[in-house]
């Protein structure tokens, strides 16, 4: 049986095609990278996510993969989704529609069976959407970076041809943002914890609508931890974990307080 | 040293290489599928940023499966992870101002014209009036086939019905669509001859 011509072919009126060529547009590309960088962190693996954030930086010189690249390298494990939930909330914010960010990789909804999956009776899916509340201290609201400027973005162009609209900020506000936590970062790793802390003080006076507040609240309590100061990096902690309990990073921030009360 | 040279250098070569083989396949996957499934879940009635949130959702759910998903085969599961994310996201999710679009009344909301239509956002805004008012069985072949322009045997194995039944869904389906565009023409004629 042979399928019938598409109406966009065949029999559809002009106003109806006008419809369908609307319909046919493609979904933003910045949703599409972040979808791609939160699906590979969501094999589970920080070698894979890694290397799914290295790839996506070579592919690209924007500001969006230079920061997958750098969240990887700055925190670690988990850092790659937790990028995706930034990013969420980056183009989120900048609509002004939605105040808190999304974190993508939570539990889940049990999926019925499906034919196309081997040797399973069903889909039980890790992944959902849970709302987690904005970043704690020191840094202030986590403001747009990177992303469209709008939630209610529309699909690229199928009939105009306009492009879409460009980042909320310029990349150059998350380079800066990365440098200043790479140097901390470096400090913290060449075991000077109480410079590690003098440059994220600096770091939340730079930044003061910082994207990465949480990536900076994680070293900070490891910089407390190895500095020796357990009870500013237990607070900090309870005051992360408690605003952020579905955090990607929440996980972390336990082991280095739990491993900080033997 | 940073974590990500750690991972480079401490990870042995040959599984390196193993571990490479799934990333690279959801990444394809991703890149591939990624707009059908964001056009899926919008003909499901998502609004723009619970779209885009729900599709990454669907991507990762296909990375936790992928070794359960056949090759090829990708683009039914994520057709059939989406309906359900789509369904638990309407049922859980709160809603969004920008996502009211599917509560319009397309029995008497006019049609705008087709000078308003060359607007893309302007017409697909009207697209998706349309799209909603439309019962959802038929919603989805109509969108898997007009816009997505997949074959009704593959709309069949997707949504797993027999291809006579996809068919028929489809001509009921223009019909439904036609008729509606017809209605809210209609209605925008009526205004207009209104003093």
């Amino acid at each position: 049986m042979k399928d019938p011509p598409r109406l966009l072919e065949g029999s559809a009126s002009e106003y109806e095609r006008l419809l369908l060529r609307a319909g046919r547009a493609d979904a933003p590309a910045e949703a599409r990278q972040r979808a791609i960088v939160a699906a590979t962190a969501a094999l589970g693996t920080t070698g894979l996510a890694v290397g799914a954030a290295t790839s996506l930086a070579a592919k690209s010189a924007s500001g969006l993969s230079l920061k997958w690249l750098a969240v990887v390298s700055l925190v670690g494990v988990g850092a790659v989704v937790g990028a995706a939930a930034i990013e969420s909330h980056g183009r989120a914010s900048a609509s002004g529609a939605r105040s808190e960010p999304t974190i993508l990789v939570q539990a889940a909804p049990t999926l019925g069976a499906s034919p196309h999956v081997r040797g399973t009776t069903g889909v039980s899916p890790r992944a959902s959407a849970t709302d987690v509340p904005s970043p704690v201290a020191p840094a202030a609201p986590v403001a747009p970076a990177l992303g469209s400027a709008s939630g209610t973005e529309m699909p690229a162009p199928a009939i105009s041809g306009a492009p879409l609209p460009p980042p909320a900020s310029a990349p150059s506000d998350v380079r800066s943002e990365l440098r200043d936590l790479e140097d901390a970062r470096a400090a913290l790793a060449a075991g000077q914890p109480a410079r590690a802390l003098s440059l994220l003080d600096a770091y939340a006076a730079s930044h003061p609508h910082a994207t990465m507040a949480s990536e900076a609240t994680v070293i900070r309590i490891e910089a407390l931890v190895r500095a020796g100061d357990h009870p500013a990096a237990e607070r900090l902690a309870a005051s992360f974990l408690a605003s952020q309990p579905q955090s990607p990073y929440a996980e972390r921030v336990r082991s280095l307080v739990g491993a900080s009360n033997p | 040293m940073t974590r990500t040279e750690c991972n480079a250098a401490d990870m042995p070569s040959l599984a390196r290489e193993r571990a490479s083989m799934p990333v690279d396949r959801v990444r394809g996957v991703v890149e591939a599928q990624y707009d059908f499934v964001w056009r899926t879940l919008r003909t499901l009635g998502l609004g723009g940023a619970d779209a885009e949130d729900a599709a990454q959702q669907v991507m990762c759910v296909l990375a936790r499966r992928i070794d359960d998903v056949e090759a090829g085969a990708e683009r039914a599961f994520l057709f059939s992870t989406a309906t359900h994310v789509a369904s638990t996201w309407r049922r859980t999710a709160r809603r969004h101002p920008e996502d009211a679009s599917d509560d319009l009344d397309t029995r008497s909301a006019p049609a705008p014209s087709v000078e308003d239509l060359l607007d893309r956002r302007r017409a697909y805004e009207v697209l998706e009036r349309v799209l909603q008012a439309m019962p959802v069985e038929l919603r989805i072949v109509f969108v898997l086939y007009e816009l997505e322009e997949m074959t009704t045997p593959a709309i069949a194995e997707v949504i797993g019905v027999p291809v006579g039944t996809i068919a028929s869904r489809l001509r009921r389906a223009r019909e439904s669509f036609q008729a509606i565009v017809k209605r809210m023409q209609a209605v925008q004629r009526g205004r207009k001859e209104q003093p």
